[in-house]
């Protein structure tokens, strides 16, 4: 009995050639990537920005930044790799559920809430799904790093330490968009090598 | 990379185009264009009240904010003016000081007359009132409580926010009209909004921002702000010196937070952009007064701003706006935050004088979830 295997030595995931890139996943990619980034800088910088005589501007300014920089590394995801953007899909919808379900919990509670914030808490809840590691891990930080300051510093206000809990998210939500870009686009461009081996029986 | 970029058919180029619009036109800033809105919930046709109709009212001219703000207009009772003080606590005259308070009272959960007694030394549970280091005062009063048979049944809580029950000191009189009347001081104020659906005592009540003095009051301003998570209506009222009016108060309360949705999509510009139609109805309110030869007044602006730290982009721009404002030192007034705050603007022959020092917070709260924060001025010798 003869048996061929062909072994895939390659740095690129597994299915890699069934996860080749198309119109569809550059697309998304990019398309999610801009909007996940877009919302999670317009929300990481509400707080820091207000403490600013910029205010608003340095809002718009930070979330134009945020989406410009979600949009590459989004259109880098799709373009190397349907499969991360997938994911990334999903995430978004389990964090559209999420975050629509928090909403609804607090629509009850809080007095002036109404559906529209059901469904703002929703797009929240998408934007952090989309690249959850990132942002829980940089909310972690931020919050520490936020309390800490807060502890030492008697001019680092309560209010910074908030800010600084939610840039923190916004940051590593970014941060995971671009260097899961950059990891993709490396796996996609390294030599695919494929070695044929036959064994004996 | 490129590939997939440039055989993006035009539809997915529009829907990103789209995408970006959506990200970026959703932080807008504000705007705001205040004007005369009459002695009646605006937009609403109905008279409030007597006091009302002598009330110069201002507020946004967006139809979403005088939607809104009309809604919740209706809810509450009618303004009430007491412009002279009951009891005759005399002129301001050159030299004297004047006190001027902010405090948030907690819909009557701060023990105002205990307060008035320890810090101003008024007290009203004797006669005569006025004891002789009793100087003048002026007290702003935000989340000031007030029961009256004339607030009307609504059908709904829709516009009816939550009650605040404080737990006050046994024999506190927590109703600022009856307060006010008992102290024999010259009374403003004017309701916000409703506490509750629910009578008390057969009575219904409201809340809102009300101005106490030992001086008689006149020229009554009130401004609707900009809607955000309720309704909020700076007052204003002038106290004279010996020869003239001297002394503009602004009392102003700021939302604490908006909706969630109007928070992303205002770029967290609650604050601000309350504090911005505040100031350009002030703007128009001063053009008037001048098309009228009237002088300039200074103008002290002090309440409970709702702001989460000392930098924030509606307190840049008060200070902007006031340039004779002390120094907030970023002090806590409401724990964790530093929410209350006094501005100051100087009339143009600089006749006003902020007392050096004199700036401060109370070490008490007397049972509100705020304290105070009071500064000591003179009107100077012509």
């Amino acid at each position: 009995m003869l048996c061929t295997l062909l072994l895939f030595l390659t740095a690129a995931p597994a299915g890699a050639q069934e996860n080749a890139a198309s119109d569809w996943s550059t697309f998304a990619g990019g398309a999610l990537g801009l909007y996940s980034s877009g919302m999670l800088a317009l929300t990481g910088s509400l707080i820091p920005c207000t403490q600013t005589l910029a205010g608003v501007k340095c809002v718009r300014v930070s979330a134009v930044a945020g989406s410009a920089i979600g949009l590459v590394s989004g259109l880098y995801l799709g373009d190397a790799s349907e499969e991360f953007v997938e994911d990334r899909l999903r995430g978004a919808g389990y964090g559209l559920i999420i975050g629509s379900a928090v909403g609804a919990v607090l629509q009850r509670v809080v007095p002036h809430y109404g559906f529209k914030d059901i469904l703002t808490f929703g797009a929240s809840g998408a934007a952090i799904g989309a690249s959850p590691k990132g942002a829980i891990i940089g909310f972690a930080a931020g919050t520490f790093t936020g309390a800490v300051l807060w502890q030492l510093i008697p001019s680092f206000e309560f209010a910074d330490g908030v800010g600084m809990a939610i840039a923190g998210m916004a940051v590593g939500g970014i941060a995971s968009w671009v260097i899961d870009a950059a990891d993709a686009q490396s796996n996609k461009g390294s030599p695919e090598l494929v070695l044929p081996v036959t064994i004996r029986i | 990379m490129y590939r997939g970029i440039i055989s993006l058919p035009w539809l997915h180029v529009s829907l990103l185009v789209v995408a970006v619009a959506a990200v970026f036109g959703c932080t807008t800033e504000y705007s705001m264009e205040p004007q005369p809105s009459g002695p009646v919930c605006p937009s609403q046709g109905a008279a409030l009240g007597a006091a009302d109709s002598i009330i110069a009212w201002y507020g946004p001219s967006q139809e979403r904010d005088r939607w809104k703000l009309a809604q919740w207009c209706a809810t509450v009772g009618p303004s009430v003016i007491d412009s002279l003080p009951a009891t005759r606590y005399g002129d301001w005259l050159s030299g004297d000081s004047l006190a001027v308070v902010t405090w948030n009272v907690n819909v009557g959960g701060g023990d105002l007359e205990g307060f008035l007694r320890q810090e101003l030394g008024l007290d009203c549970r004797t006669e005569p009132y006025r004891s002789r280091r009793l100087s003048h005062f002026v007290v702003l009063l935000q989340e000031a409580r007030r029961l009256s048979e004339q607030v009307p049944v609504v059908p709904d809580d829709r516009n009816v926010p939550p009650r605040i029950v404080p737990d006050p000191w046994p024999g506190q009189h927590t109703d600022v009209v009856e307060i006010a009347r008992g102290c024999g001081l010259a009374l403003f104020y004017v309701p916000s909004m409703r506490n509750g659906i629910v009578e008390t005592d057969g009575k219904l009540e409201d809340r809102g921002n009300a101005i106490l003095s030992t001086l008689p009051l006149s020229d009554f301003i009130a401004i609707e702000l900009p809607f955000e998570g309720s309704r909020k209506v700076a007052v204003a009222a002038t106290v004279r010196s010996e020869t003239r009016d001297s002394l503009r108060l602004l009392n102003l309360h700021f939302s604490v937070s908006s909706t969630f949705y109007r928070t992303l999509t205002t770029g967290n510009s609650t604050r601000l952009r309350q504090a911005q139609g505040m100031v350009e109805a002030l703007a128009v309110v001063e053009a008037e007064r001048s098309l009228d030869a009237k002088p300039s007044i200074a103008t002290i602006a002090a309440g409970d701003a709702n702001t989460w730290s000392d930098d924030e982009t509606a307190l840049r721009r008060l200070r902007s706006d006031f340039p004779g404002s002390p120094p907030s030192g970023g002090v806590i007034t409401r724990a964790p935050f530093p929410t209350d705050h006094i501005f100051f603007k100087q009339d143009t022959e600089g006749r006003v004088e902020l007392i050096d020092g004199s700036y401060k917070t109370t070490d008490e709260s007397y049972g509100s979830d705020h304290q105070a924060r009071l500064l000591w001025l003179r009107v100077l010798r012509e």
